[in-house]
C-alpha cells in the first residue's frame, strides 16, 4: 500500500505528551524507520501526517488513527516491523490498513472516565442526569452552554473503588466536545479522573476503518 | 518512571512532560544492580537543560558503566514548584521518580550566574540543606548526596563555594569517573568514612577537583581578598583545569535521548572542536577552553551517521566556537552533504566569523536549506573592534552581507555589545551606522520586491574571570541605559530592528561573575525571599536583589563596577584555567592601545594554555 492508516493506542505516561508533541515524535519515528515516506513540498520538507481527532494531553486512548503516505508500495507487515521497535513506551500499533474512509468521517468518540471520588456511581449519574451547563470558550468570549445534547449512551458503574462512566461524545470537526467539560462540571465532586478514549465512530456509528 | 504517586501534581502542571521522562533512548536500569546513583541537576527548565551538550556527554560517560545509573532532574517551573511545596513532595529525578536525597551524587551544571538561585532552590525542594557544613560534613559520607558542580561558571565558583562539596574544573569526561570510582571505593571498602575525609582524599588525588571547604579566604579592610590558602599542606595551592587531549578517543553520545517536548536545540549536535584560536578579549569561552583541539572529519561524519540512525532527526548542527577555523571543514561538509541531502537533513552552523572561508561555506550549506544568518561584529567601529581583538574589518562585514543578499537572503542578524572597555558615544552610534551601511548595500545591489531587515541585538558587556578584561569595571546601570537610548536614537530607519538586553540583568550577572564567598549570604537570602529563574524576565526582580544585597551588607558596585588593580588577589586566583595572568595583563595593555594580537595559527601569543605545538 502507499496510503497507510495506522491504528494505535496511547496509554500510560505518554498521556502527559500533548498532541503537538506527539505529531513531532511520530514524524521523527517515520524519518528513522527507513520507510520511503512522502514528504511535503516546499521550504522545510516533512513527512505528511494526518491525525483523526486530536487527543488532549492527560488523556489515554485505545483507538488513535494516523494517516501518512509512502512513495513505494509496501506491505502492512513490513511497515509494522519497521515502526514497532521505534515507538516509545505507551504507544502501540494494533492495526495497519489502507484507509477505507476519509479521516474526516469521524463523528463521535467513546470515552471512559475513571474517577476517584467519595460519591457513588448513582450519585454521579444523578449529577449528570439533567442539563450539564459549563463555561465554554469561544474565540472571543466565554459562554455558558448545556453540553448534555452532545453526550449519549451514558453508562455508570463502580469497580476497584473507582466510579466509572462511559459515554459517547460528539467529535466531528464542527462539534467536538472535550470530555474535560464533564470533569469540569463535576468539579469538587471528584478528586481525580483518568480519561481514556475507547473508540472513534463514523456517521453510521461504526468504528472508523 | 511510575508516575502514579505524582499524578495529581502532574495534572496541575501546564507541561507535565517536563517531569515524566519516558523519552525515546532514555536510559533505564535495574536499581537493584546499581552501585552508584548519580543525578544530573540542571538549574533551568527541561527545554533548556535538555539542549545542553555537556550533561548529555557526561550522562553518557556515566551510563556506559554498567553499575552506574545517571538520571536527570531539571528546575521545576513555578506551577510544579507550587505543587511540590503544597504537598510537601520532595523534588525527584525523571527516570526513577526517586527523590534527589536518595542519590549518591548530585551534579549541578553551572552555565550562567543567574541560575545560582535555581541551584539552591532545587536543593531546598529536595529537602537537602543548602550549605556544605550543614550536610553532615563530619558525618558518614553516605548521609547526604555529594553535591558536585561543573560547567563554565566554575572558573570562578566562589559565590557558590559554600554550597558545594566539590567542583570539577575543566572538561570532566575523565575526572567524573575518577571521582565516582574513588567514591565507590571509599563507600564500600572503608565503611563509616566521614565526608570530610573523603573530600580531603578527593582533593589530593583527583586533578581538577576543587574542594572549597579546604581553602581559607582572608580579606583586607577594604573588602578585597588578602589570601586564599589551602588549610592543609597536602592540598594543592591551585587547582588546574582538566582537558581531554585527544578528542577522537573520548566517548561521545550517538544515541541521544529524543525529547517529546519542543526543546530549544532539538537536533543532532556535533561537537567539532574545543578551544578557540582567536583571542577576543571579552570572551571567557575563548580563553578557558584553550588549547585548540579538533576532532577528525572522519570521526564526526561517522558520529553523525550513527546519530541519525538512532534518532531520525532532520537537522544536524555543528557546534564549536568560530567554526570556520576548523581545518577539515571542507572535507567534513562534503562528507556530510554526500548523505544528508538525500535524507532531507539540513545542516546548520553556529554563528560564524566573517571572513574568506565563510563565503564558500555558505554557498554549500545554502544548497540544503536557508536558515537565518547571524554574525557577531561585537563593536560598531574599527577602533573598538581592535580594542577587543575581534580582527575583522568593516569591509569584510559588508562584503559578507553582500554575498548573503546575492544568495537571496533578505534578513541578517548582528550581535553587538554595549559598555566594552574604552567605549565612546561614537562607538555606540557606530553600531547604527554599520547597520545602515548594510541596509544601503542591500539596495545598491538589487531591486528587490521585498525589503531588507537588519536586526541588531545588543547585550551589555560583563567582565568575566580569565579574560584580559577581568579587571575592567562594568559600566554603571545609568551609563548602560544611556548608551542603549543613544543607540536607539541613532537608528534612522525601520529596516533596522533593534533589540537589547536588560541592563539590570547584566549588572546582577556582573556581580556574581566576579564575586567572592561573601555573596553566598546574599544567595541564601535570595532563595529564602523566593528568588528563582532570575534569567527569566518574568521572574527577575532587580529591586528585590538590591534589597537582598542591602540586608546582607553587600555592595553590588564593589563586584560589578569597580576597576580591579592588576596586583590585587582575585577571588579565582587559586583556579588555574591554563591562560596565565601575565598573558592576560599583556593583552589588557594592548587593548588600551587598540593593538591587535594575531590568531594562534599566525603567531603564538604564549598564553600558557599548553598546546602541544608551542609550549
Amino acid at each position: 500500500m502507499e496510503q497507510v492508516r495506522l491504528f494505535f493506542r496511547k496509554i500510560g505516561n505518554i498521556r502527559y505528551i500533548s498532541h503537538l508533541d506527539l505529531q513531532r515524535t511520530m514524524s521523527r519515528i517515520l524519518m528513522r524507520s527507513g520507510l520511503d515516506i512522502a514528504f511535503s513540498k516546499g521550504y522545510n520538507p516533512r513527512p505528511k501526517l494526518a491525525f483523526a481527532v486530536p487527543l488532549s494531553i492527560f488523556h489515554e486512548s485505545e483507538y488513535e488513527i494516523l494517516d501518512f503516505k509512502l512513495n513505494t508500495d509496501t506491505a502492512a507487515e513490513e511497515i509494522g516491523e519497521k515502526l514497532r521497535n521505534l515507538l516509545p513506551q505507551g504507544l502501540e500499533i494494533f492495526r495497519i490498513t489502507e484507509p477505507k474512509e476519509k479521516i474526516s468521517a469521524c463523528r463521535t468518540a467513546r470515552y471512559r472516565l475513571t474517577m476517584t471520588t467519595s460519591k457513588s456511581a448513582d450519585e454521579i449519574r444523578e449529577l449528570l442526569s439533567g442539563e450539564i451547563k459549563v463555561l465554554k470558550k469561544t474565540k472571543t468570549r466565554e459562554e455558558e452552554c448545556d453540553i448534555s445534547p452532545q453526550i449519549t449512551d451514558m453508562y455508570f458503574y463502580e469497580r476497584d473503588g473507582f466510579v466509572i462512566m462511559e459515554a459517547t461524545l460528539e467529535s466531528d470537526n464542527a462539534n467536538y466536545l472535550n470530555p474535560n467539560y464533564i470533569t469540569a462540571f463535576l468539579g469538587d465532586n471528584i478528586d481525580y479522573c483518568l480519561i481514556r478514549r475507547l473508540c472513534l465512530y463514523n456517521s453510521r456509528g461504526q468504528p472508523m476503518t | 518512571m511510575n508516575t502514579d504517586k505524582y499524578k495529581i501534581l502532574l495534572q496541575n502542571c501546564i507541561k507535565p512532560g517536563r517531569y515524566t521522562g519516558g523519552e525515546i533512548n532514555e536510559v533505564i536500569k535495574d536499581k537493584e544492580k546499581i552501585d552508584l546513583r548519580f543525578c544530573f541537576c540542571f538549574p533551568d527548565i527541561y527545554e533548556i537543560g535538555m539542549s545542553n551538550l555537556g550533561i548529555r556527554i557526561l550522562a553518557d560517560v556515566l551510563n556506559n558503566k554498567e553499575n552506574y545509573w545517571c538520571e536527570r532532574c531539571f528546575a521545576p517551573w513555578t506551577d510544579m514548584e507550587k505543587q511540590l511545596r503544597d504537598t510537601k513532595t520532595p523534588l525527584f529525578a525523571l527516570e526513577s521518580g526517586d527523590p534527589l536525597s536518595e542519590f549518591d551524587m548530585l551534579g549541578f551544571t553551572l552555565q550562567y550566574e543567574l541560575s545560582y538561585t535555581n541551584v539552591l532552590n532545587m536543593l531546598d525542594l529536595a529537602g537537602i540543606p543548602l550549605f556544605t557544613e550543614n550536610r553532615g560534613y563530619d558525618d558518614d559520607l553516605s548521609m547526604y548526596p555529594l553535591v558536585v558542580g561543573g560547567g563554565p561558571c566554575t572558573y570562578n565558583p566562589e559565590p557558590v563555594a559554600d554550597f558545594f562539596d566539590l567542583f570539577l574544573i575543566g572538561e570532566d569526561e575523565e575526572s567524573i569517573l575518577e571521582l565516582t570510582e574513588l567514591y565507590l571505593d571509599c563507600k564500600s571498602n572503608r565503611k563509616g568514612m566521614k565526608k570530610s575525609e573523603f573530600l580531603h582524599i578527593a582533593a589530593t588525588r583527583i586533578s581538577g577537583c576543587y574542594v572549597p571547604s579546604l581553602y581559607e579566604v582572608t580579606y583586607n579592610d577594604d573588602g578585597t581578598i588578602k589570601t586564599v590558602a589551602p588549610k592543609y599542606q597536602d592540598i594543592p595551592k591551585t587547582v588546574k583545569k582538566r582537558i581531554i587531549k585527544d578528542l577522537d578517543k573520548v566517548s561521545y553520545p550517538t544515541k541521544p535521548l529524543i525529547p517529546f517536548l519542543d526543546i530549544v536545540h532539538d537536533r543532532i549536535v556535533l561537537e567539532v572542536f574545543r578551544g578557540c584560536i582567536r583571542g577576543c578579549r571579552f570572551c571567557q569561552a575563548g580563553m578557558v577552553y584553550r588549547p585548540y583541539r579538533e576532532k577528525s572529519a572522519a570521526t564526526l561524519d561517522r558520529c553523525a551517521a550513527v546519530s541519525f540512525e538512532n534518532t531520525g532527526y532532520s537537522e544536524i548542527s555543528l557546534s564549536s566556537l568560530s567554526i570556520s577555523d576548523y581545518m577539515q571543514l571542507d572535507e567534513l561538509i562534503d562528507n556530510l552533504l554526500a548523505w544528508t541531502d538525500e535524507n532531507k537533513i539540513s545542516l546548520s552552523l553556529p554563528s560564524m566569523r566573517i571572513d574568506a572561508f565563510y563565503e564558500q561555506l555558505m554557498e554549500k550549506v545554502m544548497s540544503v536549506r536557508k536558515s537565518g544568518l547571524t554574525f557577531a561584529p561585537e563593536a560598531g567601529t574599527q577602533r573598538l573592534r581592535d580594542v577587543i581583538n575581534k580582527n575583522i574589518t568593516e569591509q569584510e562585514i559588508i562584503s559578507a552581507c553582500s554575498k548573503a543578499f546575492d544568495g537571496g537572503r533578505d534578513s541578517i542578524k548582528l550581535y553587538f555589545m554595549n559598555g566594552l572597555p574604552t567605549e565612546t558615544d561614537e562607538d555606540v552610534s557606530g553600531i547604527a551606522l554599520l547597520a545602515q551601511k548594510i541596509v544601503d548595500e542591500f539596495y545598491s545591489i538589487k531591486r528587490p520586491r521585498r525589503g531588507v531587515n537588519v536586526t541588531i541585538s545588543v547585550s551589555c558587556f560583563v567582565p568575566k574571570p580569565f579574560t584580559p578584561f577581568q579587571w575592567e569595571p562594568q559600566d554603571s546601570l545609568n551609563e548602560l541605559e544611556r548608551k542603549q537610548k543613544l543607540l536607539k536614537d541613532s537608528i534612522k530607519t525601520k529596516k533596522i530592528s533593534y533589540k537589547y538586553h536588560d541592563a539590570k540583568t547584566c549588572r546582577i550577572e556582573g556581580v556574581f561573575a566576579r564575586g567572592n564567598r561573601r555573596l553566598s549570604a546574599a544567595l541564601a537570602e535570595a532563595v529564602r525571599a523566593g528568588q528563582r529563574f532570575d534569567g527569566w524576565d518574568e521572574y527577575f526582580d532587580y529591586n528585590k536583589w538590591l534589597e537582598i544585597f542591602n540586608r546582607t551588607n553587600i555592595d553590588p558596585g564593589f563586584f560589578a563596577n569597580r576597576r580591579i588593580r592588576f596586583e590585587e588577589t582575585l577571588a579565582w586566583d587559586h583556579i588555574d584555567a591554563g591562560v596565565t595572568k601575565q598573558y592576560l595583563i599583556k593583552e589588557a595593555q594592548k587593548a588600551y592601545n587598540a593593538e591587535v594580537t594575531p590568531d594562534c595559527r599566525t603567531a603564538c601569543s604564549g598564553c600558557g594554555a599548553g598546546c602541544s605545538d608551542n609550549e
